[in-house]
Parts: C-alpha cells; sequence; structure tokens
C-alpha cells in the first residue's frame, strides 16, 4: 500500500510529457508540408465547401493533401508571389461572397460562432483566398496568351453541347451571337485547365516529392542508420 | 464565372467539383452548425496565441543549439503563431542537416508554452572505400564508379546506384558474379556516414564467341585476327580497347578514314561464364587526299589535314585541311597562295576523291613589317605579341601569312581594348613587290582613339569587406584606364575573396555609365550581395591507419568554427600532400546544398605505401675519367652505375621517413641510412635530418677515397628565399690505391678523422633549381675542424659562390654568371695531430698539405670548369702527375643561354650556350691571392722538363666553349664542348708503370655530357 502510494506520487512529481504538436506529412521540392497545414486547409476547404467536419473521411484529407502539393509545385514556379497577390479589397469582397453563401455566417457573431466550429480565424480564411487568387493570376498570366479559340469550335460547343443541355431543359435557345463570348471564355478556361494539367504532370515527374506516413504507418525515405 | 470551371485548376484551388459544374449548387446544401467536440482542431493549431516560454531544438547532431535558435521566426516570450512555427521547421529543414523534424508542447505551471524541434538527423558521406578490387578495375576506380561523392547526402537511392556503378565497371573487366556489400559506420554526432563496399569480384569471364556484322570488307576470322580476340581469352577493358584500336587503325592504314567500328552487342552466358562480343563494322569508302598544284609530302598532308587524326571526312575538317595548307605555303612565302578542294565519289564506287588545288602564286619575301600610329605602347610592346616576323636569321621567308595577319591585328586590339582604347582601330596594307619584285611589306596602321578612363567608382552593398579591403584586391582604379577585361577580372577577385571568408552564395555584379560631359571617363559601379556567412563546424578527416591525427591535425589551415575559406582548404589539401604521407586527399563540405550556417568539413585520406623501392641505372660520358695508373689525366670514357633506395615513410605514425640509398658505380661506391624530421620542435620552419654514410669514391684519380660519415643537421627555413643549415659532421676517411707517390707525400695516405660543426647560409631567389632564368643564389659555407670536435687534423674552411641569372632581349635570352671562392687553413699543429712517417730522411711536408686529401678543393669537369676534365684542376704530385687537390678554390663561369633554337622536330625544347670559365684551384689561399691576375702557368720551362722537381699550378686557367641543352621534365640534358687556353704543364719523374720521365700537358678539348645546367 505504501509502496503503490510512493509510486503515485513519483508519477505526480514527474512533468507533463511534451505532446507532438504538428509533424511533417510531405516534403515538396523541399518545401515542407505540416500536419497542421493540411489540417487547416481540410478545415477551410470544408467551409468554403459547406461540407461539415463530421462528414469528414480520410480520403477527404489524402485529397487536400495532393491538392496542397500541387499548391507548393505551383508556387515554387512563382518568381515574386508578392506582384500577384490581391488588393486587401478583393479579399474582403471573396470573403463577403463566402459569407453570403453561408446563411449562418449572415450577421458577425454568427460568422464567428462558424469560424469557431471550424477551428479557424478569419485570417486562416483570408489566407486562404490569397493563396488561391496568387495562383489563378500566375496560371492566368502563364497561359492565356498561349490560348487561341476560333470560331469553328465556338461553334461545335454551341452546337453540340450548349443546345442539347437546354433542350433537355426546356430552357429557350439563344442565337449563337448572344452566346459567343461566353463559349469563347469557357473554351480560354477550358484550354488553360488542359495545359495545366500536363504542365503540373511534368512537374510532378520533375519534382522530389516525398510522402512522409503519419505515426503507426511505416517511415517512407530518409536514412536512419 | 464560366458556366464550366475547369476541373484541375478547381482541384488545385479546392473549388468543390459540384460547386464548379452549377453554380447555383456551391451554395451549401445545409447550413453548417458549430462542430462537434471531437472536431475541434488539434495540434499546433490549438494552441495560437500562447505565450512561449522556450525554444528548444532537439537532436542527436545539435552540439550548438544556439547556432540555429536565431534563425527561428518563433521566438522565446512571444506569443505561438502557428505560420511562425511552420517557418520555423521549414528554416530548420533548409538547413539541409534533418531529414524529419516535429513540434512538441509542453505546458508549463504559468499555462505557457515549451516547444520543442525534435528533428532527425540527415546522414552524409564521411567516406567512401572500396576493398576486394580485382585490379583491375582498382579499388580507386570503382570508388570512382559509385559516382558518390563526399560530403553530400546520403539514401539508400545513392548506394543502389553506386552498386550499380561497380557491377558496371566490373563487367567491364569481365567480373559479371560479383558480390558486393556495403557496410556503414554511423556518425550522428557529425551526421556522417562512412561507406564500405567490400567486392568479391568472383571468376572472370572468357570470351565466347566474336561476331561480325555490318560490311567489314574481310572476313570474320580476319577481323578477329586482327582485333586480337579469341574465344577462351580473358575479359577485360584494355583488350577491348586494343581490339577496338587496332581495328580503327587497320582501316586507317588503308585510307578507309570513315570506318565505323563499334561494339554493338555484348552477350553474357552464366551457365558457361563466357560473354560473346558482336562489332558492327561499316568500313567505309577509301578516301584519297590529292593535292594539285604543289607538292607536299604524304606526312605533311597528313599533318595539314585533320580527316586524318579525327578519322571523320566532313567540310568543316575539309575547309580547315585547306586552310592549314594555305597557311603552310604562306609561311614558305607564298603569301598569295590560294587552295580551294573539290571531292568526288561515283555512285557505287568505293573510292572517294579529295583533291586540294593549290595556285601558289609567286613567291616573297617578307622583308618589312611597319606599325604606325602607335602613340600610347612602344613598338617592342607591340612586336612581342606578334606572330608576324620579317625574313631574317634562320627564317629565310619570314612569317607572314593571313590568318597570322588576322591574330596579330586581333592581339593589338585586345591590348588597347584592354587599356581603354576601346574605339581602337587596326588597318593592314599588305605590299606586294615592295622595292623590288618578290618582296612583301606589311603596314599596320593604328588608330587609338580616345582613352576611356575610369570616372567614380562605387562600391555598394559591402559589409563584412571594408571598400578599402576591396579596393586592395581589384585592380579598377579612378583615374586609370577602363577596360572590360579588368572589370571582369575584379569580378573574380572580389567574389574569391569573399568565398575565402565564408560567403560561398555571393554574388557581383557591375554596371558602368559615362560620365555627364565627359564621355572618355566612366563611372564604375560594383554591387555585391554578400548573402550568409558560412562558418566551420568541425573538420572531419578519415581515412588514417598508421599516420598519427595530430600530425594531419597540424597541417590543416582550415579551423573549426572559422568561416569556410576555399583557399584555406586548398591550403590543407596541398600541405597534405606535399607530406608525401598520402595518396589522395579527397576534400568536400559537408551538406553543400543545404543553408546551415554552420558545416563540416570533411578530408578523406588514402596513406600512401610506407615502403617505396626504387632502383635505377644512369651513365655519364666525359673527358677526364679515371684510366689506370699510367694516364694521370684520364680518359674519355663512361662511367656506369646503379642505385637501389628504400624509404620508409610514415616513420611511427609521423611524417618522418627512414631511407636506404645505395650507389655502385665506377666513379663512386655509397651506402647511406638516413632519418628525416621535417618539423623540429613542431616547428614548420625547422627540419631535423640525420646521415650516416659509408662511401668510396674513384673519382679524383689520385686515390680512392673511404669515407666513413656521420652527420646530423638542423634546417631553419628563415623565409621563402633563406635557408640556414647547422650541421655537425664526424667522418673517417681513409685512401687507398694511391697513384702519387707514398713517400715523398705520405700524409695524404694516412686515414683521418674529421669532426667539423658547420654552417651554411642560402639565399635562393631564382625562378627555377633545375633551370634559372632570373634571380640569384648566393650560399655561404663555413667549417671548423678541430681536436675539440674529435677530428685529427684542424682546420678551417670556408666558401662562397655567388650566381645571379638576367633575361634580355624580349626576355628570352639568359645571361648567367656565377663565382665561387672557397680557402682552407689548418691551425693548432694539425701537423702534429697525424703521425708522420718515421722512415729515415722523410721530411715533413710543408704545413699546406696536412689537410687530409679529400678534405680539399678540387674543381674540373661539367658543374665546375669545363676546361678540365673531372677534378683535373690544380696541383699535382710531379711523381705520378696525379692531382692533389689545393686549399684554394676560385671559379668564375659566365654564359649566354639562347631561347629555344627553331630547329624542325625538337619543337621549343633545344637551346644553346655559350660560355667561359676561369679559375683554379691553388696551393693555399695566399697562392690564390697572389695569383689572382695570373693567366699563364709560371716558369712552364720547368713544368715541361721530365725531370723538374718543381712546378706551379697557381694560375687563372681560362676556357670558352659552347654546348646545347635539350630540355627534359628532369631538367635539361647537356652537352658542353670546352676549350682550354691555358692549359697546365706538368713533370711526371717516375711514371707508375716504369716508363722514362715524360711531362704531359692537359688537354685543350673537353667534352661533357649530363643532365642539368652548370650553375
Amino acid at each position: 500500500m505504501r509502496l503503490r502510494f510512493q509510486l503515485v506520487l513519483l508519477l505526480l512529481a514527474l512533468p507533463v510529457n511534451a505532446q507532438v504538436v504538428d509533424r511533417m506529412v510531405a516534403v515538396v521540392n523541399k518545401r515542407v508540408v505540416l500536419e497542421s497545414e493540411l489540417e487547416q486547409t481540410t478545415r477551410v476547404e470544408c467551409l468554403v465547401q459547406g461540407k461539415t467536419l463530421e462528414k469528414l473521411t480520410p480520403a477527404d484529407t489524402a485529397s487536400v493533401l495532393e491538392r496542397l502539393i500541387d499548391r507548393s509545385l505551383l508556387q515554387q514556379q512563382i518568381m515574386n508571389g508578392a506582384d500577384l497577390d490581391p488588393a486587401p479589397e478583393e479579399v474582403a469582397a471573396q470573403l463577403k461572397e463566402l459569407r453570403a453563401q453561408l446563411p449562418s455566417a449572415a450577421n458577425d457573431d454568427g460568422w464567428k460562432a462558424l469560424l469557431s466550429s471550424y477551428g479557424l480565424s478569419q485570417g486562416d480564411v483570408e489566407d486562404y483566398f490569397i493563396v488561391q487568387s496568387r495562383i489563378m493570376r500566375f496560371v492566368d498570366l502563364r497561359f492565356r496568351g498561349l490560348v487561341r479559340v476560333d470560331k469553328i469550335a465556338i461553334r461545335a460547343y454551341y452546337e453540340q453541347r450548349l443546345l442539347p443541355q437546354l433542350r433537355q431543359r426546356g430552357a429557350p435557345e439563344p442565337p449563337l451571337a448572344e452566346v459567343s463570348d461566353r463559349i469563347e471564355k469557357i473554351l480560354v478556361e477550358q484550354s488553360i485547365d488542359e495545359m495545366m494539367g500536363r504542365w503540373l504532370e511534368t512537374l510532378r515527374a520533375q519534382a522530389h516529392i516525398e510522402k512522409i506516413a503519419l505515426p503507426g504507418a511505416s517511415v517512407a525515405g530518409g536514412a536512419r542508420p | 464565372m464560366p458556366l464550366f470551371r475547369p476541373v484541375c485548376l478547381a482541384f488545385v484551388l479546392c473549388l468543390g467539383v459540384c460547386r464548379a459544374q452549377e453554380p447555383d449548387s456551391a451554395k451549401p446544401t445545409a447550413s453548417p452548425g458549430p462542430a462537434q467536440a471531437q472536431t475541434t482542431p488539434t495540434g499546433l493549431n490549438n494552441l495560437q496565441g500562447i505565450k512561449v516560454a522556450a525554444i528548444e531544438i532537439k537532436s542527436p547532431s545539435v552540439e550548438h543549439p544556439e547556432w540555429l535558435a536565431p534563425l527561428l521566426p518563433q521566438k522565446v516570450n512571444e506569443p505561438l503563431d502557428k505560420y511562425q512555427v511552420r517557418r520555423s521547421v521549414q528554416v530548420l529543414y533548409d538547413t539541409g542537416r534533418f531529414a524529419e523534424i516535429q513540434v512538441e508542447a509542453q505546458r508549463n505551471p504559468q499555462g505557457e508554452i515549451l516547444l520543442t524541434f525534435a528533428a532527425r538527423e540527415n546522414f552524409f558521406f564521411g567516406s567512401i572505400r572500396v576493398e576486394g578490387a580485382p585490379s583491375p578495375p582498382t579499388d580507386n576506380q570503382l570508388v570512382n564508379a559509385t559516382r558518390l561523392a563526399l560530403g553530400e547526402q546520403f539514401t539508400e537511392g545513392k548506394i543502389k546506384a553506386a552498386i550499380q556503378g561497380i557491377q558496371r565497371s566490373l563487367q567491364e573487366d569481365g567480373y559479371y558474379k560479383p558480390a558486393i556489400q556495403p557496410f556503414y559506420e554511423w556518425d550522428s554526432r557529425n551526421q556522417q556516414v562512412k561507406v564500405l563496399f567490400t567486392v568479391e569480384a568472383g571468376a572472370q569471364a572468357r570470351i565466347g564467341a566474336v561476331y561480325v556484322t555490318g560490311s567489314p570488307g574481310v572476313s570474320d576470322d580476319e577481323v578477329r585476327d586482327q582485333a586480337g580476340l579469341h574465344a577462351g581469352d580473358r575479359i577485360s577493358s584494355a583488350r577491348l580497347t586494343r581490339a577496338l584500336q587496332r581495328l580503327r587503325k587497320s582501316y586507317q592504314k588503308n585510307d578507309r578514314l570513315e570506318a565505323q567500328v563499334t561494339v554493338s552487342a555484348r552477350v553474357y552466358h552464366p551457365e558457361s561464364n563466357t560473354l560473346d562480343y558482336t562489332f558492327d563494322i561499316v568500313r567505309g569508302p577509301q578516301v584519297d587526299v590529292k593535292l594539285e598544284g604543289a607538292k607536299l609530302s604524304r606526312r605533311l598532308i597528313k599533318k595539314l589535314v585533320p580527316i586524318f587524326e579525327e578519322n571523320a571526312v566532313d567540310e568543316d575538317l575539309l575547309n580547315e585541311g585547306a586552310r592549314n595548307i594555305r597557311d603552310y605555303f604562306q609561311t614558305q612565302g607564298h603569301f598569295d597562295a590560294a587552295v580551294t578542294y573539290t571531292q568526288e565519289q561515283a555512285p557505287g564506287s568505293d573510292h572517294r576523291y579529295v583533291v586540294y588545288q593549290v595556285n601558289q602564286g609567286a613567291r616573297s619575301r617578307f622583308v618589312e613589317l611597319e606599325i604606325r600610329g602607335n602613340r600610347y605602347f612602344r613598338l617592342e610592346d607591340l612586336r612581342e605579341r606578334m606572330a608576324m616576323q620579317p625574313a631574317g636569321g634562320l627564317i629565310l621567308w619570314g612569317l607572314f601569312s593571313q590568318s597570322l595577319l588576322a591574330r596579330d591585328i586581333q592581339s593589338i586590339q585586345n591590348l588597347y581594348q584592354g587599356n581603354g582604347f576601346l574605339q581602337v582601330k587596326v588597318t593592314p596594307e599588305v605590299q606586294d613587290n615592295y622595292q623590288d619584285k618578290g618582296r612583301l611589306k606589311v603596314t599596320l596602321t593604328i588608330t587609338e582613339g580616345p582613352q576611356s578612363k575610369v570616372g567614380k567608382l562605387v562600391i555598394e552593398g559591402n559589409s563584412a569587406l571594408s571598400a578599402e579591403e576591396i579596393r586592395g584586391v581589384i585592380a579598377a582604379t579612378e583615374g586609370q584606364p577602363y577596360s572590360d577585361a579588368v572589370l571582369v577580372s575584379d569580378q573574380t577577385e572580389v567574389m574569391d575573396a569573399y568565398y575565402n571568408r565564408g560567403f560561398s552564395n555571393v554574388k557581383f555584379d557591375y554596371s558602368t555609365q559615362p560620365e555627364a560631359g565627359d564621355p572618355t571617363r566612366i563611372d564604375v559601379t560594383y554591387k555585391i550581395s554578400e548573402g550568409p556567412e558560412i562558418y566551420v563546424d568541425k573538420v572531419l578527416i578519415s581515412g588514417l591507419h598508421f599516420t598519427r591525427p595530430n600530425v594531419v591535425d597540424r597541417e590543416m589551415k582550415i579551423k573549426a568554427e572559422a568561416p569556410i575559406s576555399q583557399q584555406q582548404m586548398l591550403d590543407s589539401q596541398r600541405r597534405l600532400y606535399d607530406m608525401g604521407l598520402f595518396n589522395e586527399v579527397n576534400m568536400a563540405v559537408q551538406n553543400p546544398e543545404g543553408e546551415a550556417t554552420h558545416k563540416n568539413i570533411n578530408f578523406q585520406l588514402s596513406e600512401a605505401k610506407r615502403y617505396t623501392f626504387n632502383y635505377g641505372a644512369g651513365l655519364q660520358v666525359q673527358t677526364g675519367q679515371p684510366a689506370g695508373t699510367t694516364n694521370p689525366q684520364g680518359s674519355t670514357g663512361v662511367s656506369p652505375n646503379v642505385s637501389f633506395d628504400a624509404t620508409r615513410q610514415n616513420f611511427r605514425g609521423r611524417n618522418h621517413t627512414v631511407m636506404l640509398k645505395t650507389r655502385y658505380g665506377n666513379l663512386d661506391k655509397m651506402v647511406l641510412i638516413g632519418y628525416v624530421a621535417p618539423r623540429l620542435l613542431d616547428s614548420e620552419n625547422f627540419f631535423l635530418d640525420f646521415t650516416s654514410l659509408y662511401g668510396q669514391t674513384n673519382d679524383v684519380k689520385t686515390y680512392t677515397a673511404r669515407r666513413l660519415e656521420g652527420s646530423v643537421e638542423v634546417k631553419h627555413n628563415l623565409d621563402r628565399a633563406t635557408t640556414l643549415l647547422y650541421r655537425a659532421i664526424y667522418r673517417r676517411v681513409s685512401t687507398s690505391d694511391l697513384k702519387i707517390d707514398p713517400n715523398l707525400v705520405p700524409l695524404f695516405s694516412q686515414p683521418v678523422r674529421v669532426g667539423m660543426p658547420d654552417f651554411n647560409y642560402l639565399r635562393n631567389t631564382r625562378d627555377s633549381d633545375i633551370e634559372s632564368h632570373k634571380g640569384s643564389l648566393l650560399t655561404l659555407d663555413l667549417g671548423v675542424a678541430s681536436r675539440v670536435f674529435g677530428s685529427q687534423p684542424s682546420f678551417v674552411r670556408i666558401s662562397v659562390q655567388n650566381s645571379s641569372y638576367y633575361q634580355f632581349y624580349k626576355r628570352r635570352w639568359v645571361l648567367a654568371r656565377s663565382t665561387r671562392v672557397g680557402a682552407e687553413e689548418p691551425f693548432a699543429g694539425t701537423s702534429a695531430a697525424i703521425a708522420a712517417p718515421t722512415a729515415p730522411g722523410q721530411t715533413a711536408p710543408p704545413p699546406s698539405s696536412f689537410i687530409p686529401l679529400p678534405e680539399r678543393f678540387l674543381a674540373g669537369g661539367s658543374t665546375t670548369h669545363r676546361g678540365f676534365g673531372v677534378n683535373q684542376a690544380g696541383p699535382r704530385d710531379l711523381t705520378t702527375g696525379f692531382q692533389l687537390g689545393g686549399e684554394a678554390l676560385f671559379l668564375n663561369n659566365v654564359e649566354l643561354r639562347t631561347p629555344p633554337l627553331p630547329f624542325p622536330w625538337v619543337g621549343n625544347n633545344l637551346s644553346a650556350v655559350v660560355f667561359n670559365d676561369i679559375g683554379n684551384v691553388f696551393t693555399t689561399p695566399i697562392d690564390m691571392v697572389h695569383n689572382f691576375l695570373r693567366y699563364k702557368q709560371q716558369n712552364r720551362a720547368s713544368c715541361l722538363d721530365p725531370a723538374s722537381q718543381s712546378c706551379s699550378f697557381n694560375y687563372v686557367s681560362v676556357a670558352v666553349g659552347a654546348g646545347i641543352r635539350y630540355r627534359t621534365p628532369v631538367g635539361p640534358v647537356s652537352f658542353d664542348i670546352g676549350y682550354n687556353v691555358n692549359p697546365p704543364a706538368f713533370p711526371i719523374n717516375h711514371p707508375s708503370d716504369g716508363s722514362p720521365p715524360r711531362a704531359d700537358v692537359l688537354r685543350h678539348f673537353n667534352f661533357f655530357f649530363n643532365i642539368g645546367q652548370t650553375f
């Protein structure tokens, strides 16, 4: 009995063990991706997409990690990020648009409660928008000048994709001249997307990407004696 | 917003796919309510804003966390900012020292956070070795095959690639079944891993079959014979290389210059351990090169037309051949020579004809080169940079061609532009038939233009080096001539200065701007971006088995915690090589790509074999060699000798050396045991040397000397040029086989013991000890032999030599002179110290003769006085005619050395000398002083009387002569012929062969064949 008491005292006297609060989950060309970053991005994406955290699956987290890796690859291609950063007003507008889409974020208290429920601060969301805008602008700058859409492609899209969709919905069919500009924009976006897809494939092939398994899984890469 | 959101971009930017497909559906299906308890953020995201009380960096390799802490954006006593913590992790990762980092947090009683960055270290290659190589390939070749670099980061992938590299290298030599095993020695503290690959090569494969494909033009058996490859031969890379060379050569020999011979397949059969080769041969057409309009030897055509050397025929090479042929004819005086070529090959023909049409034009002599308009540079300065040369001397037609002209114009322009004349123009004018038919004159008119000078010189961005320090290393100065070349060279100098201060990422840029109002003054701005300063953490040395670590440490110029300096690293490497203990000294900065502020430096050493054995043979050919008892002048002859040396380096783990040297030849026999300690009292400037030797010399014809000698020597390097030697010599010399009359000069034949402390001063400022062109050499040698030091005779010896070398006429000619003066003086009753012969009627010789024969001065030969045979100068024994040496010496040599002579075949290696040697060996120093200006033998008639009992040799003998020098890596091979203007005459009262008395005169002509300059 006495011995047990002494053991309890000894355990109480020991300092509380340090807790691991963050760890590396991936390295993309020497750029570290941390678990806290992955968690934060996942939560912001859930907020933006209107998903509740309870519905989050490991596959979602893995998908976010892939996006973070792509994002990191693209950010490494940006020589001077400050030139591409959005103005504070633009970020505020994006925030306003997001809140408008979330009924519980209509007033400030509701917005704060919502952020709190996701474990986020407004700064976390703003940071997310800034990175997003920076990458969009960069991609736009890099590829838009390379895209050419001719009238044949616009007509083909009008006849083969738009009109069948509208007919299926029973919506009125606008003349080609009226929607030509909008179709051109869509085709430009699609071309940009295809080019970026190919570029990302190349970047991934050339990059050194190391995913580090979380505790419990076997450790990949690195060297130990 | 477009109707369709691109999927890929949406993925990257995380725009939900469902929302992207239909904008209206982007709205949340249900308003998310407050998250449940289990969905609250964990870890770092939950600690935002809490005060950080302390930060620790934990890793086995981190001995100095204070070097890393300042780099972290997250600071102590500030609220935790998760973004700063993430950046801190990134900063630690960027140092390159860590493979994985995790962040740990612990609350203290105040609720503050104790933050720990726990890191797992990376490992870097600390040494890379291979053992068990079959040779060939050698261990070192296999190390190279691993492609692993010292200091670079270890990964399993690199090891796999290294093993594959070793396998490939072994396969080249037929080892297809090797067992390669890597062994690791991990060192967490220093973050290094030493890798050793052990190799068991297995049985060497043999040739199975040799197949031939393509169009070889001969049978397969002939190809195999030419290649020298046969079934059953061992596989080796050298054998295959030889085979390819033989095949290519055989096709080339038949003018098939485009023949392609390759090994297209190698098939290994593990069951029989054999390898099949397949040679693919495309022999190509026979190329026939002809000249029309001129004749050249085939050898010269092959030299001028590069298709023979390159083994290929294309337009570029044929054009180059045309230019070379034209230049050749132009250098032969055909300055208007023009060369074109045509190629012909009939369809299906096996012959291709290349015909060079040469229009030689008239032959002219390049008689005059005029340079006008040069004000800034003297004519000589310009001419010494030019290759064109008017006819004269051995150059019959002058050196001129269009390409030489273009090259010289470019040289002049470069010279001017390098000195600020940015708009310089050089206009050539070539005059045929100048003053007379067949005479060519070239005029170069230089328009110098304005000289640009440096206006303001501004240095920006420097902080580690002051502006004064930078100005100390750069060449650009305000008011000095401006040139781009100077700025480029300054860039190199400044960057080197920064590299040597640990700024390995320094950047340097310069900009120029003409000064407003004065466009000839150009303002220069140097912009420096220093980057971080990198320091040495530790110097890690591997590869020491026998050598003591402190022996290596003291040679290290690069030290822990000092900035990483390239120069210091190179100095350390050089000093380690200079010790002679190591075959290889590899060095590298550990973690070269990391951004750590402190880095380890790796030195991987490979110890040389401790025992070395050298053996050799040589010969000297010269006049005056010993030729028996009847010929006091000696004869012309050859003296062969053999040598064997054994050296034990790294004695007791230090850079001390024990050596045994032996020589056996006609002129001398020697056994020497030595011990050399290069650093005495741990000082770089003191060397200690113990030597003991037994020698027998026959080079003096008078006697055979046996010498048993022990000496200890301390060498003290005062500075780069000045050396002091402190020696204590103790030797016992006996003579035998005496040619002189022992009854008349009995003391010479006595064994004698000499103990002598000796001091030597040496100042050497020559540019090269082997072949000097400038500088000087001064030596002073002072020795005292005395009973106090155990010596039987007591005498003082002093000798001084002063040599100097002067370059003149374009620094191509050299005037070399050397003066040697030596004197010996007995003291303290030396005559009583040596037992005089007791035979009745004998008288003691004069005091001057008491210095033992082997200790006396001798002269004559290729390195002293070329008017005499070897050691033939000076006083002689009048009974037998053999030389006795003397107590004083005076020699003065003057030599004019020409630049390389323009002879064919010898390149720049052959030169000539003319010389004048005067001087002699004198009986005593007083005799030398009294007869210093005497150029004729005193009372020569008496010397020519066979019965004469007196003959003086105290006069200055004069020789003139000439020689040639052929430059070799070990020094010039020299051949000299000397003519003695006034050789001495001497009587031989009692010739050894019993013939009647006679008088002799030393020969006028002497020749010498040797290695090295005279002085």
